[in-house]
This record gives C-alpha cells, structure tokens and sequence, in this order.
C-alpha cells in the first residue's frame, strides 16, 4: 500500500461556543489519512466523527491544530483556494444526497466541472454521462432528483463525487437514508471507486460497512480512542 | 466570467417559478412606471428649461410682502420706470402686463390671453417669428401704431391660418392695431400667451395708480441670480424711503422665469417628489425581501456548490443573472408603462393653463432617469440579497435542515423597514383619503347660492370705446334688457366676480375700530355688481336693501358687505347706515353700508384665501373699472347650454367689437375649483395602491422568511399539543408589533405635516381626517394581518411531522 500521506490532522479541535458553554465537538486529535487508503471513521452519534469529516473536507475549519492537505496547511489558504481544493481534489456524497432539485440529474452531476477555467461543455456532458453510466443511472439522466428515490439519488451523488477524479472521497453517513438494497449498492460504488485507486473515507455507526475499510477509526466524545 | 450554463439554469428557474416571476416583474414595472410619472412632472415643473438659448438666465421680477413671503401685485409704472433706469444686471430690461384682449376683425370678435409689452421681450428669446416681424423698439415710441404679434394657435383659430393677416389692421380692445407677425406653433412666451401687444415703456417716477407690471430681462454675462436679487432689494429700499405707503413691508424678489411658475405648486412638487422616491424604495423593499425569501428558501443549493468547490463569486452568478433577467424585462415594461401614462394621461394630471413649457413626455432625461432607477433598484435588490444568502455559513445549512440564514441583525433590519414601509402606506393612504374627501367637498361646496340654471360668460369692453362709465353702464344696461327679451331666460345680471373665482382685493377699514394687523389693512374682495345680482343669484339680504338705479355717481357712495365682514366693521351692532373707509392706504372714498348680504365664497373653497367669504359689493352703476371685465350671469329656465348661441349673437348685434367667452353653466365653473384635487388623486391614487400592494408583499415576504426558518420549530410545537391558535399567535405577535409601529410612526409623520397641509390643500375638517384615519388604519392592519397569515396557514397545513422534516 502506498504510505505518501495524503491529509493529516495535528492536535485539531473544534469547540461550539455560547455565551455559558464550550463545548469540545472534536478535541485535539491526530491522525491522517494515507495516498489509496480506505479509512472508517465510527463511534456514537455526539462523537465528532462529522464534525471532523466536513473539517477534512474543507468545509469546516478548526478552531484550535493545524491541518495539512497534500502538505499545505489549510489555515493559510483563501476561500477561494480551498475551493479549488474541494472541485479539484474532494468528492463528497452526503447522507441527504444534497442533489440540486431545479435541475435535472446529468447537470447536478456536471456541476463540479462546469465552472472550471476552460471547461468544454461538450467534453463536461461525456463525463458526466459515463460516471452517471457507471452508477447505473445515465438512463435517468434528465430527470429531475425529485422524481429519483432515496438510492437512485445516492448513485446520482455517488457519480457527482467521481466526477472529478478526486485525490479523495468523503462519504458522511452514505447510507444513513437508505433501505438496505439501496445501501448495500451505494457501498459496493464506493468500494469499487477505492478498487479504482481513489481514497475514500466513510463515516458510519453501521459496522457491517466498516468491514470493506482498511483501516478504521473510532471517535467518541469529541476524541480518537482508538 | 457568465457561462451558458448560468444563463439556462436562470432563464430555466424563473420560468418554472412563474408565480415568483410575474409578482416581481408586476412589482417593478408598476414601481418603475408609477414613480417615473411623478418624477416626469416634477421634472417638467422644476427643472425644465425654457426652450430658448440662455433660457436658463430670463427672469422675472416681483414684488412681495416680506413677512408673508408672497407676492404683492402688480409694479406700477413708476417704479418699474425707477428699476430701469437704476439696474445694471439685465440686458432686455422690459415690462409685462397680463391683459384679456378682444380682438375684433370684420367678421368676428374673439377674446384672447395676451400681454401687453415691449421690444425686448422678444429680444430676450432671441425667437424668429413665422410670419412677419416681431415687435421692434420703433413700436415702443408713444406715436407709434399699435402692433400686435399673435401666437400660431391665435392665428389658426381667429384668422384660420390666412398668412395674408400680417400687416393688415384689426381691432384691439376697440383700437386700431396692425398685426405684425405670427410666431412659430408652441411659442407662448412667457407663460401662456396668445398675443403680444405694444406697449408703451413707462418713463416717469411721479408715484400714480398706473401700471399692473411685471419685469422680466436676461441676466447679463457673469451675473448671477442672486446677484440681480441683491441689487433690485437695495432699489426697492430706496424706493420705500420714497413711496413708504406701498413699500412699506415689501421689497422685490429676482427669480428665474422657470422659478416663477415653480414656487406656487412648490409643496405639490416636493409632496410629489416624496411620494416617487418612496413607491420607488418600497417596490425596491418588496423586491427584496421577495428575493431573499427565494435565495433562503434556495440557500441549502448555494451551500451544495460551495461544498462541491464552487467559489462563492460563482454561486452569486445565478441570482445576479436572476436578477438581471427580471429587471431588464420589468424596465422595459416599466419605461414602457410611463411612456404610455405620458401619452394617455397627460391631460388628466397637467391642466391647459400651464406654462407652455410645461410639457409633459417620454423624453431622453426621464429614460436616463429611468435607467439610473432601475440601475440603483437592481443594485439594492439583487446584490443585498444575494450578500446576505452567500453570508450564511454552508455547512450548517448542510446539516441543519433549516432554510433560513440570516442573522438576527438583518431580521431587526427588515423588519424596522417593513414598519417604515407601513408607515409610508399610512401617510399616503390618510393623503389621498384626504385628497379625495377635499374633491368631494369642492364638487359639494355649498357657495351659499343657488348655481342650478345659470349660464355665465365673460366679457370686456375695449377701454377705448368704453372709457365712460355711463357707456360701460349704458351697454350693460341694454345687454341685460336684450337678453332678457330671449324666450328662456328668466333674468340677466353682470358682475366682477362669481363665486368661486377671485375678484380683485381692496383694504377696508371701521369707522368705529381699528381693524389693521401689524400695520396693514384688513383685505376683501371688491365686486362691482349689477342691481339685480342677488335676486338672479337666489341670494337674500340678511339686511338692508339692494342698489337701485338711484345709486349713481352722483349720489352717496354705498355699499353692500357680507355677514362676517359687517361683523368685524360692526362688532356691537347693525352695520347698515354706518360708514367704512374703502382703500384707506390710498386715502379711498367713505362709503355707507346699505345692505348685508350672506356669506358667498369667492375663489377655489381652501382655507388659503382667508378673506375669501369678506366681500364688499358696490353698484356699478357707481364704480366699474375700464380694466376690469364682467361676468354675466343668465338664470335660465332650462338647460343654460341651450342658450349659449342666441346669447353671442345677442350680443354680437349690440357691438361686433364686444367678444364673450365660451359660455358655461354655473356648475360647471364651481366644478373646475375641484380640478387641481382630481389631478392630485390621478397622481396618487396608483401611487397609494401600489404601496398598499407592495406593504402586503413585504409582510407577506418577511412572514414567509419566518415561516422557512421555523417550520420545524412549528412542527415541534405541534408535536408537544400546542393548537394552532396558540402557534398563530405566537407567531402574529411579531407582526402586530410591525403594524403598531408603522401606524404610530405614519401617525406622527402625519400630524407633522398636517399644519402646511391644511394651510395649503385641503378643506378637511380635523374630525373627517380622524375618520379616515380610522379607515387607512382598519384597511392597512386588515391587509397586514392577512398577507402575514398566509404563509403560517399553509404550515399550520402540515401535520407535526412533515413539519418538523420539512427542508
């Protein structure tokens, strides 16, 4: 296995402050994520694991550590070069899909490519069409996500995420929405996905999908036990 | 940079959201077009320039009372002959006297708006005329022949366009007159004029009662308004060390021509003004909480992008392009609603004796005007919206399953101006409610006679003829006793004034008490009337008795007052038998009170005029000024309108050179006192609705904004067994709270106002504007509470759980 580090986190916490309280969401942890790997991240509901996701996908910063992408500190970077990070190099599938609903499924899937510099409508579409092929959902490729049920819109983010050929994929409860038909075909695209060279880290509480991971994390109460 | 991809997905989202589209499209063409309207007037009024090269340097100069601050007659020939001589700040110094001029030909006699002026009037316009020449300062010697140069409107309608007429003698007011020119089609110098008469300049200071003059000249290069201003105050000082008794207390004021006809509806422009930039913020207010309502509402597909590394210049993209999309459709609309108000409802807000260059159209200025609007409109409702939506933090809209994402601090804000907004509903609602119960009570004005069948027309014998008194009584005499030969009419009487129009004012003073203010004498209208002017007009006398033919010029001067009048001449007894002094500031005649007549309101029935029901009638028989015109006034038996062509040619077969106006009943004259209120109401009634509508639309927007933020708060609630009237409640508190405060506010703003209003406008009384009040208010809050409902009955329509998941 590849041992370059892709992500790594350095005494990282998170703190939810109000006026009374301060509360640890993540405290000081530490670990990273190498270049090819498959990485869990489990624990019970309350014990930072998506809090530390969407600060693993840029989506969140933290309040106290240093996080290095691909050996940049994150802190040190503009909005808009996180940004560039998180087109470029992070998929992300959501538990609630987060499919756009004003627009048909092949555009919510040519979404992240759309807006780059140079981008070729034409060329975009191709992409689109093959990753939404390999989901299995190209036929459905002008539908609306309202017309899509739970898995089929899954597959839709699922191919949305691979669309850029990110360094990584992020996938936060990916499952969490799903019946187990649904979920066991959305886990089987994201395995094939990690088949394919990509680095994928999961959060999930479901141990059955902590199995395909090679390696697996737990988060309770805000730190990494084990 | 703008890809296709945006512009589709706009273009696609706006046309699947068609509701959204159309309410904001109406909401901006209709505020665009409405306020664009008002702006065109007061553009018109205010800032447009004579259409003469340096028109922007004519002006005029007048005299006024300094602590009233409003214009005090007519200059008489001698002063106007003083500034002359003294001033060094115009070029094309020239006098003006406003006249009524009948014009006779071989064939007929006509009535025409005119003045009476020199050379340099013309000289000041630098205008050619179309035909002929215009005056010349040869026709300003004392021998010359009168010239008249007539308007291109005179000439179509009296001499039907023959160019043959330049050079060709006619009469003026009785006189021999060559026509010497016509001027080109809109030529009306200086206010609305159809013919310019020769006048003879004045060329002495021995102070005389000669002269009702006006100034005008051109500002020399380098000289300012003010500067003029300056030195024509430091003239009139010296004239009133001079003439104390007619300067005392006044002084001149230098104005530009365009000035001039401004100030009198000054408040009307500035209420105006008010009233666009307010329909225009308040449309611009709606738009935007629409707006941000549909970003919110749309806000978790902003926070999917920018997850998806789409930088958040991007993301504003779509919504600048939404935006963009809207207001470039509802502009257009927008220009185009105005330019069609300009071109249809003209003549329903300008009335026909406005200046000539007041004229109202779709021009370049108003689209520039147009355009800077919409350019700040979109600036205001698509950027803040835009801000505030890409502000709030992503993720957590991720996560949170709530739509909404502005702060507190922006709530606070929205809802301080959603009151502001009612407020503004309020002023304009109670204005025009205001407005239009002034409009009914001039159309119901009792003027304290009985107008049903009376025909009036008006008339003025040329001085010349008629320079006699005898003749003016003999000719008015015979009038009478002509007409009232004709099958129909019932009786024939003459008189300066009717009730409802302005005569000219006298000073009175008591022979018993002082009746001068701060120096100054008490003013009344002064009316010359026929013997028979009260039995005509269905008046009784409160006391005393009418004239007769033994009141003449050679007998004792008398006078008929009205009741309020008698009581201040009289205040412990009967008036009649008793004395007054009429003009006492020009050492006027005693004259000895015969009659008391009821009050008749002369002149528009506002509050303005305060003498307006402090009449003295004398007969005329004994004073009949040779500049002064009259009225006849015909009770007829049937329709006057009936009567109308046997009337002028009666009075055609006693003297050709005698013109009558257009005839017109009675009713119809007191109506048009109503005119300047039914203009007001087209201006705002659109005005104020819109601004109903948009106060709904606001509410509506901020209630549905709440409503995205809390479904799942509401959802709860339910969960826990609270009724939805508990729930709608809670949630109305905010809306009440919104209402009470706009109303309060609008209340205060109001009363503010109301002093100038009720000076200026209206006829109201304080316990009517308290009804209306009371009606804006139940109106306003009905419509507030139920466009701030409907967003919380379609949750109250969910049940519990589909609350507390909605996204």
């Amino acid at each position: 296995m590849n041992t370059e580090k892709l992500l790594e986190v350095v005494d990282v916490s998170k703190v939810f402050s109000t006026e009374e309280v301060e509360t640890f969401a993540v405290n000081k942890v530490n670990f990273h994520i190498n270049r090819g790997e498959y990485l869990a991240i489990s624990g019970p509901s309350g014990g930072g694991k998506s809090t530390i996701l969407s600060i693993l996908g840029l989506l969140d910063s933290p309040t106290e550590g240093e996080y290095f992408f691909k050996g940049k500190e994150t802190s040190k970077l503009s909005r808009d070069e996180l940004s560039t990070i998180r087109n470029q190099e992070i998929g992300f599938i959501f538990q609630s899909f987060n499919l756009i609903e004003n627009m048909s499924v092949l555009d919510n899937v040519m979404l992240p490519l759309i807006y780059r510099p140079g981008a070729k409508k034409s060329a975009v579409k191709a992409r689109a069409i093959q990753c939404l092929e390999q989901v299995g959902m190209a036929h459905r490729k002008n539908h609306s996500p309202t017309q899509l049920s739970g898995g089929q819109q899954q597959r839709v983010a699922v191919a949305r995420a691979m669309v850029t050929n990110p360094s990584i994929i992020f996938a936060d409860e990916p499952t969490g929405n799903l019946d187990s038909k649904s979920a066991e075909t959305v886990m089987d695209l994201i395995k094939q996905q990690h088949q394919n060279g990509a680095t994928v880290c999961i959060v999930t509480h479901d141990p059955r999908y902590t199995q395909d991971a090679t390696r697996t994390i737990h988060f309770a109460d805000g730190s990494l036990v084990s | 940079m703008v890809n296709m991809f945006d512009i589709k997905q706009a273009a696609v989202r706006l046309y699947r959201d068609k509701k959204y589209t159309f309410v904001i499209v109406l909401a901006i063409s209709f505020g665009l077009a409405i306020s664009l309207f008002l702006y065109a007037q007061v553009h018109t009024r205010l800032l447009a320039d004579l259409p003469f090269i340096d028109g922007d340097k004519i002006v005029y100069i007048s005299r006024y009372e300094r602590e009233r601050q409003r214009l005090n007659g007519g200059l008489q020939n001698y002063d106007a002959y003083y500034f002359q001589q003294r001033q060094t700040s115009l070029d094309h110094f020239t006098t003006v006297e406003d006249r009524g001029f009948t014009v006779s030909t071989e064939s007929s006699t006509h009535q025409v708006w005119g003045i009476a002026t020199t050379s340099s009037l013309f000289a000041i316009t630098n205008e050619a005329p179309l035909l002929g020449r215009t005056l010349l300062p040869s026709d300003d010697l004392p021998n010359a022949t009168p010239a008249l140069v007539i308007s291109y409107s005179a000439w179509k309608r009296i001499f039907l366009g023959d160019p043959s007429i330049v050079g060709s003698t006619i009469k003026v007011d009785g006189k021999p007159t060559t026509v010497v020119g016509v001027m080109r089609d809109g030529f009306r110098f200086p206010v609305n004029e159809e013919a310019w008469l020769s006048y003879v300049p004045p060329q002495s200071t021995v102070e005389a009662a000669e002269g009702w003059l006006g100034i005008m000249g051109k500002l020399k290069p380098g000289v300012s308004v003010a500067q003029a201003d300056q030195e024509f105050k430091r003239l009139a000082s010296e004239l009133e060390r001079d003439h104390t008794t007619i300067y005392m207390g006044k002084s001149i004021k230098v104005e530009t021509a365009t000035r001039v006809r401004a100030t009198p509806v000054m408040l009307m422009i500035q209420v105006m003004t008010v009233v666009a930039i307010s329909v225009l913020l308040m449309s611009c207010f709606s738009v935007t909480s629409l707006v941000i309502v549909r970003m919110l509402s749309n806000a978790k597909e902003a926070a999917i992008k920018n997850a998806l590394g789409i930088s958040a210049k991007k993301i504003m993209l779509l919504p600048l392009i939404e935006s963009f999309f809207l207001y470039a459709f509802a502009g257009a609309l927008g220009l185009l609603f105005c330019a069609l108000a300009i071109e249809y409802a003209t003549g329903f807000v300008m009335s026909e004796w406005d200046p000539f260059w007041w004229q109202l159209s779709f021009n370049q200025p108003i689209v520039i005007a147009g355009l800077l609007f919409l350019l700040i409109a979109w600036m205001i409702t698509g950027i803040v919206p835009v801000v505030m939506a890409t502000s709030t933090r992503f993720y957590r809209q991720l996560n949170s399953g709530k739509k909404g994402g502005a702060g507190n601090q922006t709530g606070k804000l929205m809802n301080s101006v959603v009151a502001l907004q009612v407020a503004c509903t309020f002023v304009l609602m109670l204005f025009t409610g205001v407005a239009f119960s002034s409009f009914y009570n001039v159309l119901n004005t009792d003027y304290g006679f009985n107008s049903d069948n009376l025909l009036i027309s008006y008339m003025k014998l040329p001085p010349s003829k008629y320079a006699e008194l005898a003749d003016r009584v003999n000719f008015y005499e015979k009038l009478g006793q002509e007409f009232n030969r004709i099958p129909g009419v019932q009786s024939v009487t003459f008189a300066t004034a009717i009730p409802g129009s302005f005569g000219y004012l006298s000073t009175v003073n008591s022979t018993e008490i002082d009746l001068t203010k701060s120096g100054e004498y008490l003013q009344t209208t002064e009316i010359p009337i026929a013997n028979n002017h009260f039995d005509t007009l269905g008046v009784k006398l409160v006391e005393g008795r009418s004239f007769t033919h033994a009141d003449t010029e050679s007998s004792e001067l008398v006078v008929i007052v009205s009741a309020q009048l008698a009581k201040k001449l009289s205040p412990n007894g009967s008036a009649v038998g008793k004395k007054m002094h009429l003009n006492p500031d020009k050492s006027g005649p005693l004259l000895t009170i015969v009659g008391i007549a009821p009050d008749l309101i002369y002149g528009p029935p506002v509050s303005f005029f305060e003498s307006r029901m402090e009449t003295i009638y004398r007969p005329m028989e004994q004073i009949m000024p040779v500049w002064a015109g009259m009225y006849l006034i015909a009770k007829t038996e049937t329709n006057p309108y009936q009567l109308v062509d046997t009337l002028l040619n009666t009075a055609r077969s006693i003297d050709p050179e005698v013109a009558l106006s257009e005839s017109d009943s009675m009713e119809n004259a007191l109506g048009s006192n109503a005119s300047g209120f039914e203009r007001l109401l087209y201006n705002f009634m659109p005005a104020t609705l819109l601004a109903f509508i948009m106060s709904a639309l606001s509410i509506y927007a901020i209630s549905a904004r709440v409503m995205l933020q809390r479904t799942n708060d509401i959802g709860v609630m339910k969960a826990l067994g609270l009724h939805d009237q508990r729930i709608t409640r809670i949630f109305m508190r905010d809306t009440y709270i919104k209402l009470g405060a706009g109303l309060v506010l609008g209340a205060i703003c109001f009363i503010l106002f109301l002093p100038g209003i009720m000076n200026e406008l209206i006829i109201v009384s304080y316990w009517s504007i308290g009804a209306i009040a009371l009606t804006v208010t139940l109106a306003l809050s009905i419509l507030v509470i139920f466009a701030s409902r409907i967003p919380l009955m379609q949750v109250h329509k969910l049940n519990p759980q589909d609350a507390i998941n909605k996204i």
